[in-house]
């Protein structure tokens, strides 16, 4: 057995020290009210929070589309996330701009709660929750449920509800 | 040398810009490529009186009959606008939109030859000339992009200091939406009757 072997062998069984340290993964989360409800998306999706001020109608689009806003001199698609996820018309007083190469959009959202940082086993999957389903998990955050969103599906729905208008 | 460079970032500077034609409404400002217009007149209400029953009417100018559509009632069944309701202009636009669908509305015109090389909108929207760089209009966030250029709706300009929004449209798309309309409504009102 030559000297590689030997390492061979000792990487394929471990030698132990890495058993003993617990893998803790953590996720960075943007918690929000959206009226009376809490959601969350990662941080790294939110590019920045914004104040609403003027915003702008746009034809041609589905209910859940609130309308344009300018953000640095160029439209921003905003989301009114009550009417996505719950059908509900929210006071809505701040947008959440993403931060996505392909696309400018925002989340019309009520306020920002707070930012946390969670273990990932902290998050639950939503039992009834399809392939299609706009929230990818959630957490308890003092007493309260918080949805976390799946910006993806979002995303997915959009392009496929417009197309059908 | 140096001359001939200022020569160029004029020119550059001189096609960047372009003529709108701007027609106000209550909810936001249609911009309209000038170059797409070929002339304009201003029509009076009463002048409408004779006009007709459906979307697409007929207009007769300078013993010419041309096919008359109206953009009011487009911003109002597609933009919720409201229509000012007064006078206003009517644009001739170069013509050929939605031509294979000429001839439904040529079936209907009672034997009155069209000439379709032009097709006039009517406007009541308050009208002005807007020279402006074309940088000054946006795209539209990809994700609606593709299909709002389906109904005509191209770019767009927001102005903040007046909370304004102008949206730069295809007239000609605008057109041949209506024209297409008009044909499925004949189509059904044909098949009603059988």
């Amino acid at each position: 057995m030559d000297n590689n072997e030997i390492l061979k062998k000792l990487s394929a069984s471990g030698n132990g020290e890495e058993e003993q340290i617990e893998q803790v993964s953590y996720r960075k989360l943007v918690v929000f009210i959206v009226g009376e409800k809490q959601y969350a998306v990662d941080s790294a999706e939110v590019k920045e929070v914004v104040i609403i001020s003027d915003l702008y109608f746009i034809p041609f689009v589905p209910a859940y589309v609130a309308g344009l806003i300018n953000r640095h001199g160029e439209p921003h698609t905003v989301i009114d996330l009550g009417m996505m996820l719950e059908n509900e018309k929210h006071p809505g007083g701040k947008v959440l701009v993403m931060n996505r190469q392909d696309d400018r959009i925002g989340f019309l959202i009520t306020d920002i709660f707070r930012i946390i940082t969670v273990p990932e086993k902290e998050i639950s999957a939503i039992a009834d929750a399809g392939s299609t389903s706009m929230l990818s998990g959630s957490l308890t955050l003092d007493g309260d449920e918080v949805f976390i969103i799946n910006t993806r599906e979002m995303y997915e729905k959009l392009e496929r509800d417009i197309e059908n208008i | 040398m140096k001359s001939s460079n200022a020569t160029l970032k004029i020119s550059e500077k001189r096609t960047e810009c372009a003529d709108f034609v701007m027609l106000s409404y209550p909810r936001a400002d249609y911009l309209i490529n000038r170059f797409e217009v070929a002339s304009s007149l201003y029509f009076q209400k009463e002048d409408e009186k004779e006009c007709l029953r459906q979307n697409v009417r007929l207009i007769d100018y300078n013993h010419n009959m041309y096919i008359l559509i109206s953009l009011d009632e487009h911003l109002q069944r597609n933009y919720d606008e409201t229509v000012p309701h007064h006078s206003g202009l009517i644009l001739f636009v170069h013509g050929n939109s939605g031509g294979r669908l000429f001839p439904a509305v040529k079936r209907k015109s009672d034997g009155a030859i069209i000439d379709t090389s032009l097709v006039a909108v009517r406007s009541s929207g308050m009208a002005s000339m807007e020279s402006m760089s074309v940088r000054n209009l946006r795209l539209l966030p990809q994700k609606i992009r593709k299909n709002l250029s389906k109904y005509g709706l191209l770019a767009v300009r927001l102005i903040p200091e007046t909370g304004r929004v102008q949206y730069f449209i295809d007239l000609r798309k605008v057109i041949m939406m209506e024209i297409i309309q008009f044909h499925n409504r004949q189509a059904q009102n044909e098949s009603a009757h059988r």
